[in-house]
């Protein structure tokens, strides 16, 4: 048993104070406080993920995908991750590339995001939906015929960009 | 450039330095293609600009469109299976291709590589002082005397040298000054050819140059290592300024797009990017030539020392840094170059955050500040601006100049 899990004593809670210094009791006292404060409150506010505004989102996506053309070698986070799609009329399959180098549906509930390309001046539309069964997302009919500029696919805190997915009629 | 062809071999499980394997005919015919896939890029998201210039430079100067099987031109055939086979098609690029900014050929010459590998291949190709090279740096030394160190060959999109600009040396360096009022720190270097003395190339008629780029880059670093260092802040005051820092890109964007117009230098970055690629990717690893020459190393700067000593030479003292920085500028640039980050949202995800581009400009930051001594994370003492976030005006490209510059 350490000193700080020691049981509090009647004797050591009347033993008198002697010029400031700490007794062990009011040590051990305060640092539970301190473990129960952080466990409860600060730890429970961590910061708060940044604002996330559409055209911050672009730019950083935009980013990746220039890295990505570019031919970098990505830093560690992104390069043991890649992604894989297969497009059908209406859905979308999703592979990862795990770190092992197998290839695996993308997990259920994760994240996606999709840049529809626009055919007009205007900026790419960002799509978020989320992936199903077997790595599947459903393309909402609007979205069938466009062309998917780039879909960034967030697996186990790591990023994987695809490149520009064609509807199947255009292939 | 040459790193995607080697990212192909790696994805095929076969070794990054196959590169060095493949036939230079079919490496010149790979430029080529890698030339066309510019024009099959996909929209990049928070595009406001025209890529190189003009969205349609990539096609107008690719070859000709040709009716299956090629009758005029054969296609380079690269295998990224096997780099000794020629498989009779176009080398696929699947979501297209972007090269590296004219700032990574910059930097990368900055340490001296061209010198380097210049004196090294002269030796190797007229003694045996350097002793005996195994088949593989057989093959890179005669693909690269055959890409870099002779004319190109003729209507090729790599052919930059002709009887109007005959020194690629000269040509290299005008790049880069027009684009960033950079000369390359060390001298030409004089009795061989493709070497001049002075600089005379700065006088040609009409050349103009992005004279401000090093004030306009070094304050952005400084305005975003301000908002990297405030993003958490919670409390008390931030001096970050996303609208002050849009303000910074769009001037740099001008800039580099008002020596771009119409497509002008694409051509030019494609080719020296592509050469210095090479020599990056020569380094990168402890590859055959780098074996032969006895200077392995567990960094490019390492192994460049090495070789530079078997010759009698010294690379750049920040070799490390000119060679970290390369290919993380080159990507930001061009990313500013496209327009994403000239509105303050944009301009935000340069320091919001914990992302690639974060981590990518905190590395920038510091590199750029080791490189070339601007202290990039303290306002300078003594200036109109000391003590305040930001100067008093706001950021506009200066009227382009020739005349003296400076480099890192």
């Amino acid at each position: 048993m350490t000193e700080q899990q020691k049981p509090t004593t009647a004797a050591n809670q009347t033993k008198p104070q002697t010029s400031g210094v700490p007794t062990e009791n009011q040590v051990n006292r305060f640092l539970e406080v301190v473990e129960s404060v952080s466990a409860s409150r600060l730890t429970a506010r961590s910061l708060p993920e940044p604002p996330t505004d559409p055209e911050t989102d672009r730019a950083v996506l935009g980013y990746q995908v220039i890295s990505q053309l570019i031919g970098r070698r990505q830093p560690s986070a992104e390069d043991s991750s890649k992604v894989r799609v297969e497009r059908a009329k209406d859905a979308l399959a999703i592979y990862v590339v795990t770190a092992s180098g197998k290839t695996e549906p993308a997990p259920e509930n994760s994240k996606v995001t999709m840049y529809i390309e626009s055919t007009g001046p205007t900026v790419p539309e960002i799509v978020t939906e989320t992936v199903g069964k077997h790595g599947r997302v459903t393309l909402e009919s609007r979205y069938q015929d466009k062309v998917i500029a780039a879909l960034v696919v967030r697996v186990d805190g790591r990023t994987a960009v695809s490149g520009r997915i064609v509807p199947p009629a255009q292939n | 450039m040459f790193h995607n062809l080697a990212n192909s071999f790696q994805l095929n499980n076969q070794p990054r330095e196959s590169v060095f394997l493949v036939h230079p005919i079919q490496l010149g015919r790979w430029l080529d293609e890698a030339w066309a896939a510019g024009a099959a890029i996909p929209a990049i998201p928070g595009q406001t600009n025209d890529f190189l210039g003009s969205n349609t430079i990539v096609d107008d100067l690719d070859l000709p469109t040709q009716p299956s099987p090629a009758p005029l031109l054969i296609p380079s055939g690269v295998d990224p299976v096997n780099p000794d086979t020629w498989n009779e098609t176009r080398f696929l690029f699947p979501n297209g291709l972007i090269w590296h900014h004219l700032m990574h050929a910059y930097l990368v010459e900055s340490t001296g590589v061209v010198e380097i590998f210049a004196q090294l291949i002269g030796r190797l190709i007229q003694g045996e002082a350097l002793g005996q090279l195994q088949p593989p740096s057989i093959k890179w030394l005669r693909a690269t005397e055959e890409l870099f160190f002779r004319d190109p060959p003729s209507f090729t999109i790599a052919s930059v040298v002709s009887e109007l600009r005959p020194r690629s040396r000269v040509n290299r360096r005008q790049a880069y000054w027009r684009m960033f009022g950079f000369d390359l720190p060390h001298r030409m270097p004089t009795g061989i050819p493709g070497s001049t003395q002075g600089d005379e190339w700065k006088q040609a008629p009409g050349l103009t140059a992005n004279a401000d780029f090093r004030a306009k880059w070094t304050e952005l670093l400084r305005q975003v290592w301000l908002g990297l260092e405030n993003r958490a802040n919670a409390v008390g005051p931030n001096p970050t300024d996303p609208s002050y820092v849009a303000l910074l890109c769009q001037a740099l964007a001008n800039m580099m797009n008002d020596r771009r117009k119409g497509g002008l230098m694409a051509r030019e970055e494609f080719a020296y990017v592509a050469m210095m690629s090479w020599f990056e990717l020569t380094l990168e690893a402890n590859t055959p030539i780098v074996a032969d020459m006895k200077a392995d190393g567990s960094f490019a700067d390492e192994r460049l020392r090495a070789i530079a000593s078997r010759v009698g030479m010294q690379p750049a003292p920040r070799t490390r840094e000119l060679l970290q920085l390369a290919q993380i500028i080159s990507t930001v640039l061009r990313g500013i170059e496209l327009g994403l980050f000239s509105a303050p949202g944009g301009a935000a995800g340069l320091f919001t955050g914990n992302t690639q581009l974060t981590r990518d400009m905190n590395e920038i930051v510091n590199l750029w500040q080791s490189a070339t001594g601007d202290r990039v994370k303290e306002r300078p003492v003594g200036t109109p601006s000391n003590g305040a976030a930001q100067p008093l005006r706001a950021p506009q490209p200066m009227p382009v100049a020739a005349g003296n510059g400076a480099s890192p």
